[in-house]
């Protein structure tokens, strides 16, 4: 193997490394799944170049750091991509220093030249490009810091904040953003896109997987391609143990992914599994009750999961008085609130279960 | 003599006696040369790290049971020093956020910065395809103690350093683990093993061991596991404990109803008592009396936690799963045990307890 | 002879001859009472009687030492009539009159107390009472429960003796730790103890402390880096051994003894226990050269003797907290825990937690410091009375010097409120002053027939909100405490009152928002509600009896403490026994590597069990049976492996010895304080088994360690420290010499206890006195040992 070779399957190699979610980051905006009315008001500025400072909010696996990435790679073209954003998240270090400092210093630089190549090909704009990332986790003392940031320096560079939750975010740095809120995914785009990549992936997949990853991920379609690539790899795995070399060469037979594996990687409990746990608590012997909850701590079933996945079923099951509905409605939400701040299962999923047979 | 959870810990996936699919699929995993982040989550004692550290081994092969112990000093920006353990092989780290306290996001954004920049280049022996990983694999124990914040600080690492960088998170369970993270990771499920896997593997090591028992049937044998089984709360690292002081306190061990009486452990056999006397004396003189108890338990470093929940569990079934009694002990245990949580004084929490499920049964 | 017992020995010390002769010189031989005892190579015999000693010459009576030098006692010239009587006296009998002496004792310290008073009194300005009543003899020094601990720093430092003074060729006495560790909490006279004990044995005391120890450092030359850290050390090192060679001028010849105060919080201590357990190791190497037959040539050795430094001063170390966690606890050069485990510990106790403790009278520890307060009091003409000093001792939780300080400043402040009730204070309110913790407390249990309850009430909310109880159950302030003690005493009023399990339950619940709030600042005044529900559900007319009468807890002002001492101390123990075992067995225990509370629940219960097994019986060694044999081998090797020791602690508490396996994991094990049912565990089998245990254990590992072929390095030095810590075996060499100890212990558990202790004394005391049979504090107060030396 020459020195090439070597780096062209290093490369390869680092390419089939990369997650999915990466690999399939829309590379523009056209690709970005569902968020319309959002898209639309970008392409204009797309055209004049022109940006507001921006704020997206909405909940996770939505395509907010998707779209202004994709955004920022058609204002700029990949070379001066480089110089002209900086992109900050929560896993950088970002207390009011770094503020005051980093930013601040990228913020004042003078807007670096593009070349005539890049001015031809992208509209190059004469600003700079700072994405704060998950900036909801940023301390209030780090954003009053960006304020003034934001103001002097608005002439040659732009502000994207990102965050699951505006509340979270300053008055007054809200008010200086024009603000994008990022609804979930609806059905029908994020069934498409996983589709996209099932097709590009050469997957072979049950009929109903994709409907179950949609329903697992709850519109987060992050979630959904992280499972599915978690399941492809586990059925690929399964399938072909040995020569994991040539692994482009796969043919039609290899593993199939099914809803029960997704269920599996999700850790979802499997709907016979809770039924069971259903009736018994609808039939109320508190021996049998205390039994089963323990097999399910044993089993490593999360409390949360089963009060999650019980929510569901205790909700959409239409049969239930609405009095019941409520009572079972309030216990879901003691015992939720106690288990967040860290208390012991057993104890938490025990009292429920109870709590639900005695409402019974 | 090592001891017998050590002596017969399985180091390869292929030893491994029960949850076969599980063992399966992560042989597949480690077989191909893609690997995702993990979170392995399952109660105490199901064989997590062993399961974790047979994966790596079919990864990287013996190199990594060559383990050491580094002390790593951080500084933090109030000019702290902290130190904490690291746990490595050649090809892994390991460590546990509890030891960091509230740093554990700006140490573990540090460590995994370090680890990831430095590629694991090694051209020589790309030959002997062992070796064939870019990437190292960190361990976090403990995984749901880690703070929210570091959580969040990792989500962002997980993807950025992907393909220098494989985490494998080890908890007891899911809750404590925020979503993102969840979503980032291919989820693991490791259950206790039943009765009968643990009857199994005791009986393998009675073998090897060369034990006598008194009869010596096997059906009496099996009983006696299944009984350790049971009263270890299938615990496989507690079993295996269990069973093998057992196997010191005599030659023949004795199968019969007091067997397991020799290896009951105080602390839980003052728990029991301490359930016994709240239900039969309703006093305040004995509320006094149970917290003295209490401080004692406390003082030997039995958890908070853990004294309400086998309290509770004693009372419920001294009062023979009584469906009221049951339902509002529990409802009550549930309330202090929020309390533990969100309190500091454990002792409060747990006296209230006692006074409470004193007022309960006293009904 | 036995100084387990509850008598009193004081040791006398052996001084060099030049300080033997001041001494004796000083000594007025007339006065003393005693009845020498010499001890020798562990023969005990009674030398003379008093008596002899006034016929037997009249120009000086010679004293052997030990190595065969001879000094002449003096007596002195009497010119005091009355003590010419009791000498007659103790000639004819052999005995004292104890008022005699009494009288004799008193009239001279009330001379030397004018002497002292007239010399006060030229002084111009007020010292700090603390300084001022520093106790600078051996008798001022205020015993508060810790007079046992004194007796083991002297008997400690009296091992010196044949080293520092050279009276005799130097024994190396591999048992002896050079380090002296005295912990506990403050204000409590360690480091007063430490420097009258060691002047009282004749050394000039150097001290080191957090303050001092760093300024003389170069380290603004090198601020960081490797070179700057080498310098740090490098000179604390100087310094150290600087000040253990060096005979300064000032010190008159006395031998220094190194106090290194504060080394848990000094802010450099890893330097400093990073030095102490080089010199340690250096010396304890050293040790071991010159022990072992030379084998090596000679150029070597003499090459090294240069090099070769030994440890031949004192060294004690004062330390609050030895199993702070504070510092770094991993690095085991920089905590406590390397420390530890070279040095002689002796814990000092608050007179508070002494009184706790089961097999001391109650309440001797706390009336010998009301006694020293006493003293000051009266010296001082606050007029205050022995309840008022114990209410002083309570604020201050047994700190003796927050109690002097408090009587310095508080002065009658603190009378006022204890006698007046708070009927008067109610009227007296706009006096400006601030409620104790303690006063507070007991006004919330009070309630006052006279006034209606809203009055009352209102009146406690007032001294609450903006009165002058505001400080006290502030949370800035002492809301904790305040809490805490009704925690612990609002039972004993439910018992009174209603006995209902209603009340408990509801203030449980405020109990909580108390612990609830008190986390968070913004809400934290809040908390203080919790107090004024105190006053509310529990205060009661009768409140004085009852707080006088048995409570229900009956430790429950420590207990809280104490409970956090415990699990702070069994922690580090779990530390350390990680720490020591082999990695594999790490990993798998706990599944990561660090502290997880599996180990106390389930890990080392079963350890303890498997170590010392139930089925085991005490047996003559040739009973036993194979598969004893495998047991005990296997027991050796896991030992071995997981560089557990073996030890024989002696419990000053109990005066026992005890068997244990360090790190004492049995701490965590054994619940002592609750009966469980089962007998399996109870301490005294324990004991007996391992006594017949051990000696087998310790022969296998004598035997594994002759082929070295572990693979493990740990063992070596495990073994090494073994050998160190475990002198009773030690000593015989050879196995023959061995196997006839050991058959010898079988014989009995009392032969054996009797062997250990003349063994401990043959190593230990050469000379003490014993003065005083019985533990009244009356007596020996009175009579005094400073009074016969000065």
């Amino acid at each position: 193997m020459n020195r090439n070779q070597r780096l062209a399957k290093y490369e390869q190699e680092r390419i089939e490394h990369t997650p999915w979610v990466e690999k399939y980051r829309p590379k523009n905006l056209d690709e970005v799944a569902s968020q319309e009315h959002t898209v639309k008001i970008l392409k204009k500025t797309l055209e004049s170049a022109n940006l507001p400072h921006m704020l997206f909010y909405g909940p996770p696996g939505t395509g907010k750091t998707s779209t202004i990435l994709a955004l920022a790679k058609q204002l700029y073209g990949p070379r001066l991509f480089k110089s002209r954003v900086l992109e900050l998240n929560a896993s950088d270090e970002r207390g009011i220093s770094i503020v005051r400092q980093k930013v601040k210093n990228f913020a004042r630089l003078a807007v670096s030249n593009a070349s005539k190549e890049d001015l031809e090909n992208y509209p190059c704009p004469p600003y700079k490009l700072i994405i704060l990332d998950e900036a909801d986790s940023m301390t209030n003392d780090a954003q009053s810091a960006l304020r003034r940031t934001i103001e002097n320096y608005s002439g040659v560079t732009r502000f994207c904040l990102i965050c699951n939750y505006i509340t979270r975010i300053i008055d007054p740095l809200s008010s200086r953003c024009s603000k994008f809120r990022f609804g979930l995914l609806n059905n029908e785009n994020a069934l498409s896109r996983i589709k996209y990549i099932v097709e590009k992936e050469n997957l072979n997949v049950d009929e109903d997987v994709p409907e179950t990853l949609l329903s697992i991920s709850n519109g987060d379609l992050r979630k959904a391609i992280t499972f599915l690539q978690s399941a492809s790899r586990l059925s690929f795995a399964l399938a072909n143990p040995d020569d994991s070399e040539d692994r482009m060469h796969v043919d039609e037979e290899h593993g199939k992914i099914t809803k029960s594996a997704i269920q599996e990687i999700a850790g979802i409990i499997p709907d016979d599994i809770l039924k069971r746990l259903v009736t018994i608590i609808e039939k109320g012997n508190t021996r049998e009750i205390f039994n089963t909850v323990q097999e399910f701590i044993l089993g490593g079933w999360s409390a949360q999961q089963v009060l999650d996945q019980l929510h569901d079923s205790y909700v959409m099951n239409h049969s239930l008085r609405p009095e019941l509905k409520n009572k079972i409605a309030l216990v879901l939400f003691s015992s939720d609130c106690k288990l967040n701040s860290g208390t012991d299962e057993h104890i938490q999923l025990l009292n429920f279960c109870l709590q639900v047979a005695k409402a019974f | 003599m090592s001891l017998w959870v050590d002596k017969y810990r399985p180091k390869k996936l292929d030893q491994l006696s029960y949850h076969n699919g599980l063992t399966e699929n992560l042989k597949a995993l480690a077989s191909t040369g893609d690997f995702p982040h993990l979170l392995v989550y399952g109660p105490p004692g199901s064989g997590k790290k062993t399961r974790i550290y047979g994966t790596l081994y079919e990864l990287y092969g013996p190199q990594v049971e060559k383990l050491k112990i580094d002390v790593n000093t951080f500084t933090t920006t109030s000019n702290r020093k902290l130190e904490f353990n690291v746990l490595s092989s050649a090809h892994h780290l390991e460590i546990t956020p509890s030891d960091m306290g509230n740093n554990d996001r700006v140490v573990i954004q540090d460590l995994l910065k370090d680890v990831a920049s430095v590629e694991q280049v090694d051209f020589s022996n790309s030959a002997k395809s062992k070796s064939k990983h870019r990437f190292k694999v960190v361990i976090i124990n403990e995984a749901d103690s880690l703070s929210k914040d570091a959580q969040a600080a990792l989500r962002r690492t997980m993807e950025k350093y992907s393909a220098n960088i494989r985490l494998i998170l080890v908890s007891n369970t899911t809750s404590g683990i925020i979503a993102p993270i969840k979503s980032r990771t291919l989820l693991v499920r490791v259950p206790a093993p039943s009765e009968t896997d643990i009857a199994d593997i005791l009986s393998g090591i009675a073998k090897k061991e060369g034990l006598k028992f008194k009869p010596d049937t096997d059906n009496a044998k099996q009983e006696l596991f299944r009984n350790i089984a049971l009263h270890s709360e299938k615990n496989l690292r507690r079993t295996l404990l269990c069973f093998e002081t057992l196997s010191m306190q005599s030659e023949t061990i004795n199968i019969d109803k007091n067997t397991l009486s020799l290896v009951s452990i105080d602390w839980e056999v003052i728990i029991a008592n301490l359930a016994k006397s709240i239900v039969a004396n309703k006093s305040v003189a004995n509320i006094a009396k149970s917290r003295v108890v209490l401080y004692e338990l406390l003082s030997h470093c039995i958890p908070a936690r853990t004294i309400l929940k086998r309290l509770l569990f004693d009372l419920i079934s001294l009062n023979n799963y009584n469906d009221n009694i049951t339902q509002e002990l529990t409802e009550y245990a549930a309330l202090f045990d929020e309390r533990l949580s969100l309190g500091q004084k454990s002792i409060f929490h747990l006296e209230g307890f006692v006074a409470r499920a004193m007022l309960i049964l006293d009904k | 002879m036995d100084y387990n017992t509850e008598s009193l020995a004081v040791y006398n010390t052996t001084p060099p001859n030049d300080i033997l002769n001041a001494n004796l010189n000083t000594l007025n031989f007339d006065s003393s009472c005693i009845s020498t005892d010499i001890l020798d190579q562990g023969n005990i015999y009674e030398k003379r009687q008093p008596k002899e000693y006034w016929e037997n010459d009249q120009e000086g009576k010679p004293v052997k030492h030990f190595d065969g030098s001879a000094t002449y006692l003096r007596r002195r010239k009497q010119n005091n009539d009355t003590l010419e009587g009791i000498r007659d006296e103790i000639s004819s009998t052999g005995l004292i009159d104890m008022n005699d002496l009494f009288k004799k004792v008193r009239l001279k310290s009330a001379i030397r107390s004018e002497k002292t008073r007239k010399r006060e009194t030229k002084k111009v300005g007020e010292k700090l009472w603390t300084e001022k009543y520093c106790p600078n003899r051996f008798m001022d020094l205020c015993s508060a429960g810790n007079d046992k601990q004194y007796r083991l720093v002297l008997h400690w430092l009296r091992k010196w003796d044949p080293l520092v003074f050279k009276k005799r060729p130097v024994e190396e006495d591999v048992d002896f730790k050079k380090i002296l560790l005295i912990c506990g909490p403050p204000g409590i006279g360690k480091t007063v103890a430490a420097h009258i004990l060691a002047k009282q044995s004749g050394y000039s005391v150097q001290e080191i402390n957090a303050a001092n120890s760093m300024d003389k450092l170069p380290q603004s030359d090198t601020p960081s880096g490797a070179q700057g850290f080498a310098n740090v050390s490098a000179a604390l090192r100087l310094k150290i051994t600087n000040a253990l060679t060096t005979n300064s001028l000032t010190s008159n010849n006395k031998p220094t003894c190194l106090v290194i105060d504060e080394i848990d919080s000094s802010a450099n201590a890893g330097d400093i226990m990073k030095v102490l357990y080089d010199l340690v190791q250096l010396d304890r190497k050293k040790a071991r050269r010159t022990t072992k037959p030379k084998t090596f040539g000679s150029k070597a050795s003499s090459k090294e003797q240069k090099k070769e430094f030994s440890l031949n001063r004192p060294i004690i170390c004062i330390a609050n907290d030895i199993y702070s966690t504070s510092g770094s606890r991993f690095n085991k050069s920089a905590s406590l825990e390397k420390l530890r485990q070279i040095s002689e510990i002796i814990s000092f106790r608050k007179p508070h937690l002494a009184k706790s403790s089961v097999n001391s009278k109650p309440g001797n520890s706390v009336r010998s410091l009301k006694e020293h307060l006493m003293v000051i009091n009266d010296a001082e003409k606050l007029g205050m009375d022995y309840q008022e000093i114990g209410e002083v001792i309570d604020v201050c939780e047994g700190d003796i010097r927050a109690c002097i300080n408090y009587m310095q400043f508080n002065g009658r402040k603190i009378n006022t409120d204890l006698i007046d009730p708070p009927k008067s204070t109610n009227k007296s309110q706009n006096k400006d002053k601030h409620m104790t913790w303690i006063s507070m407390v007991e006004t919330l249990f009070k309630r006052d027939p006279r006034l209606s309850k809203d009055e009352s009430f209102n009146y406690i909310m007032q001294l609450i909100s903006n009165g002058t109880g505001q400080n006290a159950v502030n949370l800035s302030g002492n809301l904790d405490k305040v809490i805490n003690a009704c925690f612990g005493r609002y039972l004993d009023f439910v018992h009174f009152q209603d006995d209902s399990l209603y009340k408990p339950n509801m203030f449980n619940d405020w109990l909580y928002i108390y612990d609830l709030f008190s986390k968070n600042v913004e809400i934290g005044e809040y908390a203080s509600m919790t107090v004024l529900k105190v006053w509310t559900a529990f205060s009661d007319v009768h409140a004085n009896s009852i707080m006088r009468e048995q409570n229900l807890i009956p430790n429950h002002r420590s207990i809280d403490f104490e409970t956090y001492e415990a699990s702070q101390k069994n922690k580090s123990i779990i530390r350390s026994f990680l720490d020591n075992a082999p990695l594999s067995t790490r990993t798998c225990l706990c599944g990561g590597i660090s502290y997880n509370s599996q180990i106390p629940m389930y890990i080392l219960p079963y350890m303890g069990m498997s170590l010392t097994p139930v089925g085991w019986d005490s047996k003559t060694p040739g009973s036993i049976k194979a598969h004893e044999k495998i047991m005990i081998r296997k027991i050796a090797k896991f030992i071995q492996q997981s560089g557990i020791r073996l030890e024989k602690s002696f419990d000053p508490m109990s005066g026992r010895y005890n068997l244990v396996y360090l790190p004492d994991f049995d701490s965590i094990n054994s619940f002592d304080n609750i009966q469980v049912f089962s007998t399996r565990n109870n301490p005294t089998s324990v004991q007996r088994k391992r006594q017949s245990l051990f000696p087998l254990i310790e022969l296998e590992l004598e035997k594994g360690q002759v082929p070295k072929a572990d693979p493990i390095s740990l063992t070596k030095t495990s073994l090494q420290q073994q050998a160190d810590e475990v002198p009773q075996f030690k000593k015989r060499k050879t196995k023959t010499e061995l196997v006839n100890f050991f058959k010898g212990k079988y014989d009995g558990v009392s032969q054996l206890t009797k062997s250990d202790t003349s063994e401990k004394s043959a190593t230990g005391a050469k000379i003490w006195i014993k003065y005083n049979e019985g533990f009244s504090n009356a007596v020996r107060r009175n009579i005094g040992w400073a009074d016969f030396w000065s």
